[in-house]
C-alpha cells in the first residue's frame, strides 16, 4: 500500500491578529505551522499504514524554504520519503495551479499512490481547493470531510468506512476501495508526537528539492484558470427576512410568530428518477421559489 | 546510545541567556542542542522588555544593529510617583543614549529570542523546540544529560547549561536551588497595545527611532507591593504591573485587575487612550536579588539566566536580560575552558562563578543586595508616592493667601503622615540601599 499525504505550511490560527478595520493580517505575528487538517491527513495514513502492517507513506509539500518545517514534522512523525516542491514563481500560484503541479509530481512516479491524504481545508485561505482538483486531474474519486475512518481486509482488499461532514450536522457513511483520494477533517484524529530519536533525525534530515515546472507532466495543466479573488471581508450574519404577522391573531399568537420568525420546520422532499428527470425537477424547483 | 543523542554540551531554554550560550559554543565549533519547550524561542518568554547594555550581544554579532529586531532606543527615562489623584515624575533624556551601542533597547521577546536563536543555529547549534526537559540524568553526583519529554527522550552531554528560566526546576532537581518563598518571587502581567507610529512619537515627544522607558511606584498598584512599567514599542506601547507575590495572596488581588487599575489611574489614561490590546502575558520574576542566587555550579551543570535568580530588581533599575546574556556568555566560556581541559569536574566549572564575580552580573546584585527589602518597604510603597504628590500640591497651590516657606509647607504635609524620626530612618535606608 502505497500513501502519499499532501501537505502544507500555514499560520497557526491563535498568532494571527486582523485588524478590525482595515481587515489586514499583521505578517510580523505569524507563527507557520504545519497545517491542522494536514496533520490529522499525515497521522490517518500512518494509522493506516501501521494497521495494514505494510506500505510506504510519502509526504510532499509546495513551499518555500520555510516550508521544509512541516516536512520534518512528517519525518518525525514517521514519514518514509518527504518531498519539497518549489519555484519562486510559486508564491503567485492559486490552488488549481498548486493542484496541478502536486498531480504532476504524483504522476512522475511509475504508477500513482493507491492512497492520496490531504487536510480539508487550510487555515489561511480556506478554499478547500487542492484536494478536490488534485483528484480531478488525477482522475481518482474522493471523498472530502472525512471524520471518521475505518480500514477492514474484504476478501484479501483494503475496504475503508469513510464517515463524511457535512452541512448542518449532516453525516455521510460511505464504504470505499483504493484508489482513492481522501480530504480529511482537523477532528478526525489526535497527531502523534514523535519520540526524541526521530525527532532529531528528522531536524538532521536532508530534503530533496524538485522545481514543478521541470515536470513533463505540469506544463499541460500550467494554464489552469485560477479564480479571480474580488473582495475579502469579515463575515456578518445575513439578514432574515420575516413575514409580517397577520393582523387578524391575537397579541400573543403574534409576538410568539415574531420570536420564531414564523418559519415552519425545514421540509425535505425525496425525488427519484433518472439523471435528467431530476435535473428538470430541480429547475423547476428553482423557478418556482424564484431563484432562477 | 545513539551516537546523535550524544553532544558536547545541551543547553535548556532558548532564551537570552541560552541562546547567547549556544552561539558561543557552536562557533567555537561544540556539537550543541538548544531544546525549547515552545513552539519556537520566545514564544513562552515574557519580559517588559527593555534590553539594557545591548552592545554585549553587538560585540558578538557584527550585524546586530543592522539585523536585530529591536523596537526603540531609549534616550527617555521617567520615574513616577502615583498618588490617587495626582503624579510626580522625574524626567531624563539625552542624547548621548541616541547612538549605538545604545544604552537600552524595547524589543517584543517573540520576535527578539527568535531572531536570537536563528543566530546560535547559523552557528551550527541544533535547536530542538517543542520539548520540555524534565530531569537531569547522573552518573554518580555527574550531570551527564537531560530527560525529555518525548519518547526515548534521553540526551547526553558532559556539560549541561540550565537557562531555564524563573522557575527553575532543573537548578531545584539539581539540589541547586532551594524552594522560594513568596517574598522573594513576583508576578510581572503584561499588555501590549497597539497605538500606531505617529500617535507614539506625538504622545511621549519622540522622533525617529527614540523610545521611553516609564516606571510607577506608589497607587500604580494600590496597596500590594510592586510597580507598574510602560516603554514604548515602534507602533505598540508594553505595559504591566510587577506585584509580589506574597503582597498579592495578602491582599487578595487578582493580577489583571490591578493592571485594569493602572490603566485607568488619571496619570496613565491619556497615555493608553484607544490602544487596542493584541497581547496578554504573565510571568514570574525571581526578584530576590542577592540571596535568591543558588549556588550556580555542579560537576557536569551551570545554571544561567533567570534560572539562576539574575534580576537586577533594584528600585530604579530593573535589568535581566543584559545579566541574562552576559551570564550565558560565561558559562559558555568556562564549557569551552572544560572541554579544552577535558574535565568537567565542579572544580573546573566553579570558573563559571568567577567570571560573574569579575563581571558586574554578581558585583552590582552583591553591591545593591539590600535594595530588594527596601523597595519592599510598605512605607515606600504606599506611603511616600502619596505623601510626595500632596507635598507638590501644597507648593504649587495658589489660593490667594500669603505662602509659607517650601521648607515648612512640604514638612507640614509629611508630618501628618509620619514622624520625622521614621522619617530619617527610611532616608538613611535608602542611602544605604542605592548611594552609599
Amino acid at each position: 500500500m502505497r500513501i502519499a499525504v499532501c501537505l502544507k505550511q500555514a499560520p497557526d490560527c491563535s498568532s494571527v491578529y486582523v485588524d478590525p478595520i482595515s481587515g489586514e493580517v499583521d505578517t510580523e505575528r505569524f507563527v507557520q505551522t504545519l497545517n491542522a487538517a494536514d496533520a490529522c491527513a499525515l497521522e490517518a495514513a500512518l494509522r493506516l499504514k501501521e494497521q495494514l502492517g505494510a506500505g510506504s507513506v510519502f509526504a510532499l509539500t509546495l513551499g518555500p524554504g520555510e516550508s521544509e518545517e512541516v516536512l520534518r514534522v512528517a519525518l518525525a512523525m514517521g514519514a518514509d520519503t518527504i518531498e519539497r516542491l518549489w519555484h519562486p514563481s510559486a508564491a503567485d500560484w492559486g490552488p488549481l495551479t498548486i493542484a496541478a503541479a502536486l498531480a504532476a509530481r504524483l504522476r512522475a512516479d511509475p504508477s500513482l499512490p493507491d492512497l492520496i491524504f490531504c487536510g480539508e481545508q487550510s487555515s489561511d485561505w480556506a478554499s478547500g481547493t487542492v484536494g478536490p482538483a488534485l483528484a480531478a486531474y488525477l482522475g481518482l474519486p474522493q471523498i472530502t470531510g472525512v471524520i471518521g475512518l475505518e480500514a477492514h481486509q474484504d476478501s484479501g482488499q483494503l475496504l475503508l468506512r469513510v464517515t463524511r461532514r457535512l452541512e448542518r450536522g449532516y453525516r455521510e457513511r460511505l464504504l470505499a476501495r483504493p484508489p482513492l483520494l481522501l480530504t480529511v477533517h482537523e477532528t478526525l484524529n489526535e497527531p502523534r508526537y514523535p519520540s526524541l530519536p526521530a525527532h532529531l533525525a528528522a531536524l538532521r534530515a536532508t530534503i530533496t528539492v524538485r522545481d514543478p515546472l521541470s515536470l513533463p507532466q505540469f506544463a499541460a495543466d500550467f494554464e489552469a484558470e485560477e479564480t479571480t479573488i474580488v473582495e475579502v471581508r469579515t463575515p456578518r450574519p445575513r439578514p432574515h427576512r420575516l413575514p409580517i404577522p397577520d393582523s387578524q391573531l391575537s397579541p400573543f399568537e403574534r409576538i410568539g410568530e415574531i420570536i420564531t420568525g414564523g418559519t415552519s420546520r425545514r421540509q425535505a422532499r425525496l425525488v427519484e428518477g433518472s439523471p435528467e428527470e431530476l435535473a428538470h425537477e430541480l429547475v423547476r424547483f428553482l423557478k418556482e421559489r424564484g431563484f432562477v | 546510545m545513539h551516537a546523535q543523542q550524544q553532544f558536547d554540551v545541551i543547553v535548556v531554554g532558548a532564551g537570552p541567556a541560552g541562546s547567547s550560550a549556544a552561539l558561543v559554543l557552536a562557533r567555537a565549533g561544540l556539537r550543541v542542542a538548544l531544546i525549547e519547550r515552545g513552539e519556537y524561542p520566545g514564544a513562552k518568554n515574557v519580559s517588559g522588555a527593555v534590553f539594557y547594555a545591548p552592545g554585549l550581544l553587538a560585540e558578538l554579532l557584527p550585524t546586530f544593529w543592522d539585523e536585530a529586531p529591536f523596537e526603540r532606543y531609549i534616550t527617555r527615562r521617567v520615574l513616577t510617583f502615583l498618588g490617587k489623584e495626582s503624579a510626580f515624575s522625574l524626567d531624563f533624556r539625552t542624547r548621548h543614549f541616541a547612538t549605538p551601542p545604545y544604552n537600552g533597547v524595547t524589543i517584543l521577546r517573540p520576535k527578539f529570542d527568535r531572531w536570537l536563536a536563528s543566530k546560535a543555529v547559523e552557528a551550527g547549534a541544533l535547536l530542538i523546540t517543542s520539548t520540555v526537559v524534565d530531569d537531569l540524568l547522573y552518573e554518580g553526583e555527574r550531570v551527564i544529560g537531560v530527560q525529555c519529554r518525548r519518547d526515548d527522550g534521553a540526551l547526553y552531554a558532559p556539560v549541561v547549561i540550565a537557562a531555564d528560566g524563573a522557575n527553575s526546576f532543573l537548578a531545584k532537581k539539581a539540589g541547586l536551588q532551594r524552594e522560594f518563598s513568596a517574598e522573594e518571587m513576583s508576578l510581572g502581567v503584561k499588555e501590549v497595545l497597539r497605538l500606531g507610529e505617529r500617535t507614539i512619537e506625538e504622545r511621549f515627544n519622540l522622533t525617529g527611532d527614540e523610545g521611553m522607558a516609564s516606571e510607577y511606584v506608589g497607587e500604580a498598584t494600590g496597596s500590594v507591593k510592586g510597580g507598574a512599567f510602560l516603554y514604548t514599542n515602534r507602533d505598540t506601547l508594553s505595559l504591566g504591573v510587577i506585584v509580589q507575590i506574597a503582597s498579592l495572596a495578602q491582599q487578595r488581588v487578582r493580577p489583571y485587575e490591578l493592571l485594569d487599575r493602572f490603566k485607568q489611574h488619571p496619570a496613565v489614561a491619556p497615555l493608553v487612550r484607544d490602544g487596542v490590546t493584541l497581547e496578554y502575558s504573565a510571568h514570574m520574576i525571581p526578584e530576590g536579588g542577592w540571596q535568591l542566587i543558588p549556588r550556580l555550579v555542579r560537576a557536569g551543570l551551570l545554571v544561567a539566566g533567570d534560572a539562576a535568580a539574575l534580576v537586577f530588581a533594584a528600585g530604579i533599575f530593573l535589568e535581566g536580560m543584559n545579566f541574562a546574556v552576559a551570564s550565558g556568555l560565561a558559562a559558555a566560556e568556562t564549557a569551552l575552558e572544560a572541554h579544552r581541559h577535558g574535565d568537567f569536574s565542579t572544580a573546573t566549572l566553579t570558573g563559571y562563578r568567577k567570571r560573574l564575580e569579575q563581571s558586574f552580573v554578581l558585583q552590582d546584585l552583591q553591591r545593591f543586595r539590600l535594595t530588594p527589602a527596601f523597595v519592599n518597604n510598605e512605607r515606600l510603597q504606599n506611603l511616600y508616592p502619596e505623601l510626595l504628590c500632596q507635598a507638590a500640591e501644597q507648593v504649587f497651590r495658589s489660593e490667594g493667601r500669603p505662602r509659607k516657606k517650601l521648607g515648612s509647607t512640604i514638612l507640614a504635609t509629611l508630618r501628618c503622615k509620619v514622624s520625622l524620626w521614621t522619617l530619617l530612618r527610611d532616608g538613611w535606608q535608602a542611602g544605604r540601599a542605592l548611594f552609599f
